[in-house]
């Protein structure tokens, strides 16, 4: 591990597995600062609001795809139509059920998608991500 | 014939008169030849003076004289007549069976008689019919016939009655060879103008809402064509009032007519009209159409033409309307064959009392799986052809169709391929006044399609798709309570390590076990939830239930929350309906939590439950002051475990709306929900009344 990511914003309803996710990645030591916003309507807002030190804009965001009222390809709709400077250099998609090829495929589909992981998050997957898409930071 | 008469009275009076000079010389002279003689001369005067063929006989039946008429008319000199005896004349021919009749039984009985016809044919100037008068000159012993031929008069009476025939029999041929209304008339006025050298002849229909005619074709020939569509207010009102009465108006002078005002006399002669006919056709009693026959100047129009001209008026209105009624068949049968066609069906007819087919349609016997029509067909031979199993169907339908009079049934035929069809049969039975059936007619078709897909329906589809319901419910139920028991495991195990081993732990331990606990907290509602809504629909105790007694219950259970956040209700009077009571109950206390639940901070409820009449269904209303949904996820509300709201915010499972959707579908009902962000929602659903 070169270098640290800046920033990796989670959004997830859940609150429990936001803990969780936390912990994995405060664990493997591969980010300065870790977020977790608990719906996509506030994730967006975060991202367009400019904060002392500019807009977030993180290296990475995990994105659950089932949360209430606004979901995660919902999400993702309004995401792609900001303006470049507000978005990450990465959004990976995480899936709560393995089995469903259908939200595999939507996902491959999209193209601010870069991957699609399976919950939990474990920190073999997280060096993974890491070092196919920060290959300069590995 | 009167001016015979006459001419026999004056001849009767001149007789006197000789009588009176005879009295006076019998009394000069005594009786002799030369008397006789004289009078004999005197006879022959008087008939020389006669215009017409005259001759006078003696006692017995020898031509006396002949006059000069009879000369020339007869082709016979005097000599070749007188002397001979009468049934001589013309080698026998006078010899008529009339003649005899006349001079040997009548005359002697009276002194005269007249208008005897006689027809023969005669030598030189052919076949006549002759009528004969004769009268006795008494005293004189002659007797006096005088002849009148009628051959030229009955031949001219003939021809004139043939052209009249003929004009007819043309009219008659014109209304049964032309088959357009526009067409007919047109030939008529023609050929009626012609025949009566009128000089305009046209028809008229009057418009519907009566107050203009229409020429659509005339004949003119001194007068100008009137094509098109006139005013009748143009006519005049005197010719209106007498047309409405249906009689024929007839004016044979425009100039002296009394019935016409000064200004329809100066309307009618300003259109160079001077004498005309109308006959008006009522129908209705409103006048629908008129004939018009114009002449050009006076005209003294005598009773042969006008009957003339109203039979013809009668037929051709006939025909048009025959016309007509023959379209409309025409277009009615067309139409029919057409659904008939389009529908692919068979048309049959049925005499009930011979069980004999007076009439079918080939398709009808294609459906019964014939390529060739049948010969010989009836409800007998129809049920041959009926797959045995489906006999009795067959024969209950008909039966209960020879009482109430309409069939319909739908059988399986068995084809002579030995392919079975479906086929529907539906028809109608006719009764005599005696109330007997003689007579049915239908139509057949083949239904063997829509029934398979039908049958496909319901054994397949629908059947595989009550099991997959039935084994997701099944599912639901099974797995939600045996997941219970694992999970009451890690509950307890959990609760063991906080309750003893709290403080042994590090701050990242104790909070992930926080975590255990509440989502194995939530895991527990999540399934009793479930259990919850897999029960729906298995509770199959369906009583009358009072909903207002049931909600008054609830509302009792509710109190302490109803308090806590200083609920008002308004309640409408709600009615009985058929259902469980527990689901009730479940439906109302979910829409009532919904409105208690989601509202801004600090906001005192207000909930207005209603109800109202929406015919087989009562609409039932929840309606609310709270937060409200944005139109966009007012579908989702009902799916299960759908949230709009993190559970930080409104604590619950996203189960409750689906729940209230599975009550209310699983009676028929429906449920939806109209609201606006910040200004309230109101749940609707509808439930069937009490049968």
């Amino acid at each position: 591990m070169k270098e640290k990511l800046n920033l990796v914003l989670l959004i997830d309803d859940n609150r429990a597995d936001n803990y969780f996710h936390q912990m994995v990645i405060e664990d493997a030591g591969c980010a300065l600062e870790t977020i977790a916003i608990e719906s996509g309507q506030k994730a967006l807002d975060y991202l367009t609001t400019k904060l002392e030190s500019g807009y977030p804009g993180p290296d990475l965001i995990l994105l659950d795809i089932n949360m209430p009222r606004m979901n995660g390809w919902e999400f993702l709709e309004k995401y792609e139509q900001l303006d470049e400077k507000y978005k990450a250099r990465v959004v990976v998609v995480m899936l709560t059920t393995s089995t469903d090829p259908l939200n595999q495929r939507k996902a491959n589909s999209l193209q601010g998608v870069k991957g699609v992981k399976h919950k939990p998050l474990t920190e073999k997957m997280l060096l993974e991500i890491i070092a196919t898409y920060f290959p300069e930071k590995f | 014939m009167e001016d015979l008469h006459a001419r026999l009275e004056q001849i009767e009076r001149e007789l006197k008169a000789t009588l009176e000079e005879k009295k006076k010389a019998e009394q000069a002279l005594s009786s002799s030849n030369a008397e006789l003689q004289k009078e004999q001369a005197l006879g022959s005067s008087l008939i020389h003076g006669l215009p017409e063929p005259a001759l006078l006989l003696e006692p017995d039946f020898r031509v006396s004289k002949i006059n000069r008429a009879f000369c020339e008319h007869f082709q016979l000199s005097p000599d070749e007549a007188e002397g001979k005896f009468v049934y001589d004349l013309y080698e026998g021919r006078w010899d008529t069976p009339q003649l005899r009749y006349l001079l040997e039984e009548v005359l002697p009985l009276q002194l005269s008689v007249s208008g005897v016809r006689v027809r023969q044919h005669f030598q030189f100037i052919g076949k006549r019919e002759l009528l004969l008068s004769a009268a006795r000159l008494e005293p004189l012993p002659l007797v006096l016939i005088t002849i009148r031929d009628i051959t030229d008069q009955l031949r001219d009476e003939q021809a004139h009655r043939r052209t009249k025939d003929a004009f007819r029999t043309e009219i008659s041929d014109i209304l049964n060879q032309i088959s357009d209304a526009a067409g007919i008339e047109k030939q008529v006025s023609q050929m009626l103008g012609e025949h009566l050298q009128a000089d305009r002849v046209h028809y008229a229909e009057i418009s519907a809402d009566g107050k203009h005619s229409i020429v659509k074709a005339d004949y003119s020939h001194n007068l100008p064509s009137v094509m098109g569509r006139h005013h009748l207010d143009s006519y005049g009102p005197m010719i209106m009032n007498e047309l409405r009465t249906g009689r024929t108006l007839v004016v044979h002078n425009v100039q002296e007519d009394e019935r016409l005002s000064p200004e329809e006399k100066e309307n009618t002669s300003g259109l160079s009209i001077g004498a005309y006919i109308i006959v008006p056709l009522l129908r209705e009693e409103r006048i629908a159409a008129i004939l018009v026959v114009h002449f050009r100047e006076a005209h003294a129009w005598t009773q042969e033409e006008i009957r003339l001209i109203e039979k013809v008026a009668e037929q051709t209105w006939n025909a048009i309307r025959r016309l007509r009624d023959e379209e409309m068949l025409r277009k009615t049968q067309e139409r029919l064959a057409l659904a008939v066609e389009a529908g692919q069906m068979g048309t049959w007819e049925l005499d009930l009392l011979h069980d004999i087919s007076s009439w079918r349609n080939f398709r009808h016997d294609q459906i019964f799986g014939y390529q060739q029509p049948q010969k010989e067909w009836g409800a007998e031979i129809a049920k041959k052809h009926i797959l045995a199993e489906d006999r009795n169907i067959f024969d209950n339908a008909f039966a209960r169709a020879m009482e109430q009079g309409a069939l319909l049934v739908e059988v399986r035929v068995c084809w002579p391929d030995k392919s079975i069809h479906w086929m529907k049969i539906q028809g109608r039975v006719f009764f005599n006044d005696e109330g007997q059936p003689v007579r049915a007619s239908g139509v057949n078709y083949d239904i063997t399609e829509s029934k398979e897909a039908e049958l496909l329906l319901k054994s397949h589809y629908v059947q595989q798709l009550e099991q997959k319901n039935k084994e997701l419910e099944q599912f639901a139920y099974i797995a939600s309570h045996d997941l219970q028991e694992p999970l009451r495991t890690v509950t307890n195990f959990a609760g063991v390590l906080h309750k003893q081993y709290s403080d042994q732990l590090d701050g990242r331990a104790r909070h992930s076990l926080d975590f255990i606990l509440s989502a194995t907290a939530r895991m527990r509602e999540l399934i009793s939830d479930l259990l919850e809504y897999s029960r729906v629909g298995r509770n199959e105790e369906k009583s009358a239930v009072d909903l207002s007694e049931e909600v008054s219950h609830l509302l009792v259970d509710m109190r302490s929350v109803m308090e806590e956040k200083h609920v008002q209700l308004d309640i409408d009077e709600l009615p009985l309906v058929k259902a469980s009571a527990v689901e009730m109950r479940l439906l109302f206390q979910n829409l009532i939590t919904n409105a208690i639940k989601f509202q801004p901070p600090g906001q005192a409820p207000e909930i207005r439950i209603g109800v109202k009449d929406a015919g087989e269904f009562w609409e039932f209303s929840v309606k609310d002051n709270g937060l409200g949904i944005e139109q966009e996820y007012q579908q989702k509300v009902f799916r299960i475990f759908q949230r709009l709201h993190s559970r930080e915010v409104f604590d619950g499972t996203g189960i409750g709306l689906a729940h209230c959707r599975k009550i209310v579908e699983h009676y028929g009902g429906s449920i939806w929900i109209t609201s606006q962000p910040n200004k309230g929602s109101t749940f609707t659903f509808t439930l069937p009344k009490l049968a």
